[in-house]
């Protein structure tokens, strides 16, 4: 069975209307990732997918129980964590207090406790400096935290949304180094990318969305060769 | 000027030192009253009356500094409190309920009112929010001078009852004094302890990033809801002990100025830090009566001090600080590496 469905899915944000039909799947175990050009609607999908807006038609089924309906710190407790665009981690509180945070929904502390120093061993830079306030990290070390945060949720999905946004060509790579190693884990990813070469790399699979309608998917591969995707996205010619 | 920031830095770093400064404030505070000082009754009303802007600004701290909601109508919660206690322990109906019961029911009144005015701004953020909160302060406050079969209107409620403890009335500064110096005790050690909870944790979250923090499985609803009704519990408290305290209150006593009065504290004292509250109440609300022998000029110094003070310290005297270090593994405390 798969582990998310997204049946027919229209959004609007107010009288615009963003996805018109969306349907998509995510098999356990999966980097999918989502293409397409700025205002398409890849993070209104992701949104939507976590209930941070609600769809005006459609289902989104997770491991087979409708999503459609609860709020989005319910939906974090099914197993669904999102890394938001840009970053966003809670800059004036610590690393640690970051991390904490991310584990909201679990009340175990000893596991909490050994899930942190998880993560530390997969960034040693944050254990550096996890009583520094977070908003003093560069933006490779919050794009890192923000992925860390999410993590501690103990998700069976993440949703990472642009996570190379403005960072230089070495930190994209050891975060997709990073997505990589956290798929082998055995967590399932969607992965919003600009970056489409890269995106492809290292997932499993690919849509291509155009504005708000999934337009066509392929293996990884096929995209990579697909004509279309050549030009518009690889620039390829 | 130099002096006060550097010992400001010294005590950022050493939280005891804070411990220590603050310990000896509350002794000296706390043994005021007992020493023959010249004009000791108006030492008491001031800082008195200081202490009750204290206790408010715990509660507001609760809404601004803890959840990142800007109220601007603190004194609607202030007023409540202070009414129900007036309408329900003087002269007014002749009904006379005693103040320790009340002290509670007028904290419970001012929750509940709370709580109606944040459900439908619960779903509002920022500038929204800082706009209901202040028509709902204006609002209370017109309800109260025109509701004249209930309040009396512009002409007030008086005759209020005194507070009576094993037959002692208090119908002196000091009573109060004390009262609210226990008080401010009571709240700044629930408030601690708040903030260190779980409950604050979400709150702190909900103030870095809204989306984040639901994204992270809090319910931010719920917990906006709970800091809204907390902060007006505080708020309504304090309204019965000042009203006690006044003997007769008017709907002028919870105008705009005094909301505006209890942020700029806590703005002053450093968001996110009850200790930074009390000074920020000492230093807003004792410092214009403690310049009264500059008469005319008084205001304009007070003005002056306050621009020189955001300037110097822009986060207010206490910002937040973050936890201790804790033990590593090893039972060593580790040197933090960002000490210079």
């Amino acid at each position: 069975m798969a582990l998310l469905t997204v049946q027919d899915v229209h959004t609007s944000y107010g009288k615009i209307r963003a996805l018109h039909g969306v349907s998509l799947v995510v098999e356990p175990g999966e980097i999918v990732c989502l293409i397409g050009a700025n205002g398409a609607g890849k993070t209104t999908i992701l949104k939507t997918i976590c209930g941070l807006i609600k769809p005006s038609q459609g289902k989104i089924l997770f491991a087979g129980e409708d999503l459609t309906r609860l709020p989005p710190h319910e939906i974090v407790r099914r197993g669904i964590a999102l890394v938001p665009e840009g970053r966003q981690v809670f800059s004036r509180m610590t690393i640690q207090e970051n991390l904490e945070m991310g584990a909201f929904t679990r009340t175990n502390r000893p596991a909490i406790a050994a899930d942190i120093e998880k993560i530390y061993i997969l960034f040693p830079r944050l254990k550096e400096r996890r009583k520094q306030l977070s908003g003093t990290l560069s933006g490779g070390e919050q794009q890192m935290l923000a992925i860390a945060r999410a993590m501690m949720a103990q998700p069976r999905l993440l949703l990472l949304d642009e996570p190379s946004m403005g960072l230089s060509p070495i930190l994209l790579e050891s975060i997709f180094a990073t997505i990589l190693e956290i798929n082998r884990q055995g967590i399932t990813v969607l992965l919003v990318e600009q970056n489409t070469f890269a995106s492809l790399e290292i997932a499993h699979r690919g849509y291509v969305i155009q504005t708000g309608k999934i337009v066509f998917d392929d293996s990884a591969a096929g995209l990579k060769d697909n004509d279309m995707v050549k030009k518009t996205y690889l620039g390829i010619a | 000027m130099t002096m006060i920031q550097n010992f400001i830095a010294v005590y950022a770093r050493k939280r005891w030192l804070l411990w220590v400064v603050l310990g000896l404030l509350a002794a000296a505070l706390l043994v005021m009253p007992l020493l023959p000082i010249p004009q000791k009754n108006l030492w008491v009303r001031i800082l008195g009356y200081a202490g009750l802007y204290i206790l408010l600004g715990l509660g507001l701290l609760i809404h601004v500094g803890f959840a990142g909601m800007l109220d601007l109508g603190f004194a609607a919660y202030y007023g409540i409190g202070a009414y129900t206690y007036a309408l329900l322990a003087s002269r007014q109906f002749d009904i006379h309920l005693p103040f320790w019961g009340m002290l509670l029911v007028g904290g419970l009144v001012a929750a509940l009112a709370g709580a109606l005015i944040s459900i439908p701004v619960l779903r509002l953020r920022g500038d929204y929010l800082a706009i209901v909160t202040l028509g709902f302060g204006e609002i209370t406050r017109l309800l109260l001078l025109n509701l004249k079969g209930l309040t009396n209107g512009s002409q007030g409620v008086i005759g209020i009852d005194k507070p009576v403890l094993f037959g002692v009335v208090f119908n002196t500064g000091t009573h109060f004094y004390y009262l609210i110096f226990l008080l401010i005790l009571l709240f700044t050690f629930l408030t601690n302890r708040l903030i260190q909870s779980r409950i604050g944790r979400a709150w702190l979250a909900i103030r870095e990033d809204e989306d984040v923090a639901e994204m992270s499985g809090v319910n931010t609803i719920w917990y906006k809801l709970l800091a809204f009704v907390l902060g007006a519990f505080i708020g309504g408290l304090g309204g019965v002990v000042f009203a006690s305290w006044q003997g007769s209150i008017f709907p002028d006593n919870f105008n705009l100025l005094v909301s505006i009065n209890v942020l700029c504290l806590i703005i002053l004292g450093g968001l996110g830090n009850q200790y930074g509250v009390i000074i920020g109440a000492l230093a807003l609300i004792a410092l214009p009566d403690m310049l009264r022998g500059f008469s005319d000029f008084r205001m304009l110094i007070f003005g002056i001090l306050l621009v020189v003070m955001m300037i110097l310290k822009p986060n207010g005297f206490l910002p937040r600080v973050p936890p201790r270090l804790e033990k590593a593994a090893d039972g060593k405390i580790k040197p933090r590496e960002d000490r210079a």
